[in-house]
């Protein structure tokens, strides 16, 4: 077990997969520079021709890596800024996620498309947002975020050795604040589907993940100062999501909050939210759900207003607050 | 009444050219409709005597029955169907304008109120839980007593099922990604010879393969158009018609391991890699012995024969194209990637992508642009500049050679499909060939082509790369008149069988919706 920046344990699954398997490449723009620096110095080590640069132009590129999927290599394409994945909208949505369905499983689409993402930066309107909620319901793609660099490096791994495309957004705020803690040495794998659950609680369960789910923890800290106890559920990937791990959780505290950093209509708190009003988890409540989640608003750029809009500890308790009293 | 288009709107019978007690022949046009677009012809679906029953001027939605056909007259007309017209018509929405003989059986006497098509197919109306419920313990719905509202299969009624008979199998868990276990090392070049080849005009064989390839390209569009019209056939036609060369001829230039993105417009591009005519076919169809299991219809991907499949987003395979490439550059084989495109889709912004990409990275790629003067529903004025001369000149930007010649020429194509796939082979990047040609058909199967002169149609037809090929052939002796004609015969022939037995394959059932999600990646 070794203490490593969440970036880290990105650029180390980067080059661990890349070293195990001769057809991982990545792809991108300027990679080889990199932006927040995940891919800096894997040109050196691995040469030009498996790290690409690519021109702009995101649709593009996410379609050549398709081509070159198709074809049996596993390419890694990163989008600068999750909010240019709707660029590349058409090949992901319509030709990524759907081919291996449309042609009765003839192809397998190994493709990771790796994206920075988030706010917190007062970077504005475009490179801001949380656009995991657009992709939510693209059937054939699953999307993972990880909240720790043990999940950063694990899930990585896993996703380049997925033989199905995957959706991988690294929180901007958990690689540039050098967030770090332990990653498991060797071969690190984490499964995908299957939730953590980061806080044991009694009183209320509370769904995070990506960067709320740091805010949570901080909200369970507080409140068990209060004699509330939280238990943090943090799904990991919320596609394939693992509904049995957080409705157990809800079985137990009978009290659901959902924090999420994307725009509150229709995301995975909505998604939760309807799940437990259906069948017999409809009895599971106690009280009614709470979600906590950006406004239906763009990112305002000034950091006043921008911390105003996104969702944090503060907001999550207020939540609790609602679903106890 | 026949599906016009994606019009459902009502649709005027102009004219019988048959009368009630009539002996019809299958494929015979009995009759003429008129929508707000178009008039089309109504064709006999199987041979027998004719019940009309919708006059002249009458009007009805397509789906709407307008005539019965039976073994004799008198079983035409005592044939049960509902008159034209009657509120809450018992009428099957998808019937064709006629009915085959089995209408003139009477359903057995239906204790259960099942739909019954007038083709003597039955439709089980489920409800959702029971056909989930059906589907995990493998029940046949159409064996299951129905006792909801208006026939419906209750959940229920699966479970009285299920009481009388053993457990079927448990219902799959949820499925996660599959994963690659341990990698495969990267391929390494082959240095697998490559024929020798002669000049079309020196090898017999090829003329005669570039001949019945055009044939089997026309007649498959042909006899898909004939089943769309007879109601027969979901799917959407996006002829060919007047283009045969161009997928014969550049099909014809590619080795098997060489990787095609075909276009969406006809099926030749498909027939000419050797993809199967019956598979083909069943997946217009539709049907589960599709090559993709009647799940992607015209969006065909066929990985046998490298032929990696065509989106429905046009524009959207020349990128993929251009990473397959990356990928056979990467992995130093000496293969060949080439897209096929019409100039409507050239004209989508992933083309300059592609082309720069594949210049900058020197990538074994062939793009060819079918230019058909056509885009959809316009002329090409619509879409290009007055004075543009052609449209793979964009080529020239990036550094990438281009030609542009007759598209309906087929051993030209061939000829200089061949020196394209040779120089991008041989490691000087990327090629373009531009094959001028003209759509002498619609967009689809019900358009009209009311958007061109039809003096340039007139013209084209008189350039018809199929005769024109054929009078070149009789002419240096290939072939005689009679072998020209059977060639002819037999790409009907084979296109009709394939027709006749996908109508016997079964349709998937409603279940299989929910089958196989996971081994297709679907979570």
């Amino acid at each position: 077990m070794a203490v490593v920046k969440y970036m880290d344990a990105l650029t180390d699954a980067l080059r661990e997969e890349m070293q195990r398997d001769d057809r991982v490449f990545l792809l991108g723009e300027d990679i080889r520079v990199s932006n927040l620096g995940i891919t800096a110095g894997l040109a050196e080590e691995f040469g030009t021709e498996r790290v690409v640069d690519t021109p702009i132009h995101e649709n593009a590129l996410v379609g050549v890596a398709m081509g070159a999927a198709l074809e049996g290599m596993r390419p890694v394409v990163e989008i600068m800024f999750s909010d240019f994945a709707l660029l590349a909208a058409d090949q992901i949505v319509n030709q990524v996620a759907q081919w291996r369905y449309m042609t009765q499983g003839q192809y397998e689409v190994p493709l990771v498309i790796r994206m920075p993402t988030g706010g917190g930066f007062a970077y504005g309107l475009h490179h801001s947002q949380s656009t995991e909620t657009h992709f939510f319901q693209t059937p054939g793609l699953p999307i993972a975020m990880p909240s720790t660099p043990a999940d950063a490096k694990g899930l990585l791994k896993t996703a380049i050795r997925s033989n199905d495309p995957v959706l991988f957004l690294e929180h901007m705020l958990l690689c540039l604040q050098n967030a770090e803690s332990d990653v498991p040495d060797g071969d690190h794998l984490v499964p995908f589907g299957e939730a953590a659950v980061r806080r044991e609680g009694s009183d209320v369960t509370v769904v995070a993940f990506g960067a709320m789910v740091n805010q949570a923890l901080i909200a369970a800290e507080t409140l068990a100062e209060q004699g509330v106890s939280v238990e943090v559920v943090d799904p990991r990937t919320i596609v394939p999501l693992d509904a049995e791990t957080i409705f157990a959780s809800v079985a137990k505290t009978n009290r659901l909050v959902i924090i999420e950093e994307s725009r509150i209509r229709g995301g995975l708190g909505a998604e939760l939210a309807a799940q437990a009003a259906a069948g017999d988890n409809f009895f599971l409540l106690d009280a009614p759900i709470e979600r906590v989640a950006a406004p239906n608003i763009p990112v305002p750029s000034t950091s006043q207003l921008e911390q105003a809009y996104l969702p944090d500890a503060g907001k999550l308790i207020a939540a609790i607050h609602r679903t106890l009293a | 009444m026949p599906k016009v288009g994606m019009s459902t709107s009502e649709m005027v019978l102009q004219e019988w050219l048959v009368t009630s007690g009539d002996a019809v022949v299958e494929d015979q046009v009995i009759a003429m409709v008129e929508s707000e677009k178009t008039v089309v012809e109504v064709e006999a679906v199987c041979d027998g005597f004719i019940d009309i029953r919708l006059d002249e001027g009458g009007e009805a939605v397509p789906g709407e029955l307008i005539a019965v056909i039976a073994e004799s007259a008198e079983a035409a007309r005592d044939a049960r169907g509902t008159a034209p017209g009657s509120a809450g018509s018992a009428a099957p929405a998808r019937v064709p304008a006629t009915v085959s003989t089995a209408v003139a059986a009477e359903p057995d006497a239906v204790s259960k109120e099942r739909v019954v098509m007038l083709d003597g197919s039955q439709r089980v109306v489920a409800t959702p839980a029971a056909q989930r419920l059906a589907e995990q313990h493998g029940i046949d719905l159409s064996d299951v007593d129905a006792t909801g509202p208006k026939g419906r299969v209750t959940k229920a009624d699966v479970e009285q099922a299920l009481a009388g008979a053993a457990a079927g199998p448990a219902p799959a868990p949820d499925s996660l990604p599959t994963v690659d276990e341990a990698p495969e090392p990267m391929s390494r070049p082959e240095s697998r010879p490559r024929p020798e080849r002669l000049p079309a005009s020196n090898d017999p064989g090829l003329q005669r393969t570039l001949h019945r390839e055009m044939l089997r390209a026309r007649a498959l569009d042909e006899g898909h158009m004939r089943l769309i019209r007879r109601g027969r056939c979901e799917s959407m036609s996006h002829p060919a018609t007047g283009q045969e060369a161009i997928s014969a001829g550049i099909t014809a230039a590619l080795e098997p391991d060489d990787i095609l993105y075909p276009t969406f417009r006809g099926f030749g591009d498909y027939l000419g890699r050797g993809t199967d005519m019956n598979a083909l076919v069943a997946e217009l169809m539709g049907r589960q012995t599709g090559i993709n299991r009647g799940v992607g219809g015209i969006h065909l991907g066929d990985r046998e024969h490298n032929t990696h499949g065509v989106s429905g987003v046009l524009g959207a395979n020349l990128t993929m194209a251009a990473g397959s490439a990356q990928a056979v550059k990467m992995r130093g084989q000496a293969r060949v990637v080439m897209v096929h495109v019409g100039e409507g889709a050239f004209n989508t912004p992933d083309s300059h992508a592609t082309m720069n990409m594949a210049a900058i990275w020197g990538l074994p790629l062939v793009i060819i642009v079918a230019n058909n003067q056509v885009v959809e529903f316009s002329y090409h004025d619509v879409h290009f500049p007055p004075d543009a001369e052609g449209v793979g000149s964009r080529a020239g930007y990036y550094g990438i050679p281009n030609e542009c010649v007759d598209g309906n020429d087929v051993e030209l194509v061939y000829g200089e499909a061949l020196e394209a796939v040779e120089a991008a082979r041989s490691g000087n990047g990327p090629v373009l060939l531009e094959l001028v040609t003209c759509r002498i058909a619609g967009h689809f199967d019900a358009d009209p082509l009311t958007y061109i002169d039809d003096g340039l149609v007139e013209e084209w037809k008189g350039r018809d790369p199929i005769s024109r090929y054929e009078a070149i052939l009789i002419q240096r002796g290939t072939m005689d008149a009679g072998a020209v004609e059977a060639a002819r015969a037999a790409a009907r022939e084979e296109v009709d069988t394939a027709f006749k037995r996908a109508l016997e394959d079964e349709l998937p059932s409603a279940g299989y919706v929910f089958e196989n999600l996971a081994e297709t990646g679907v979570l």
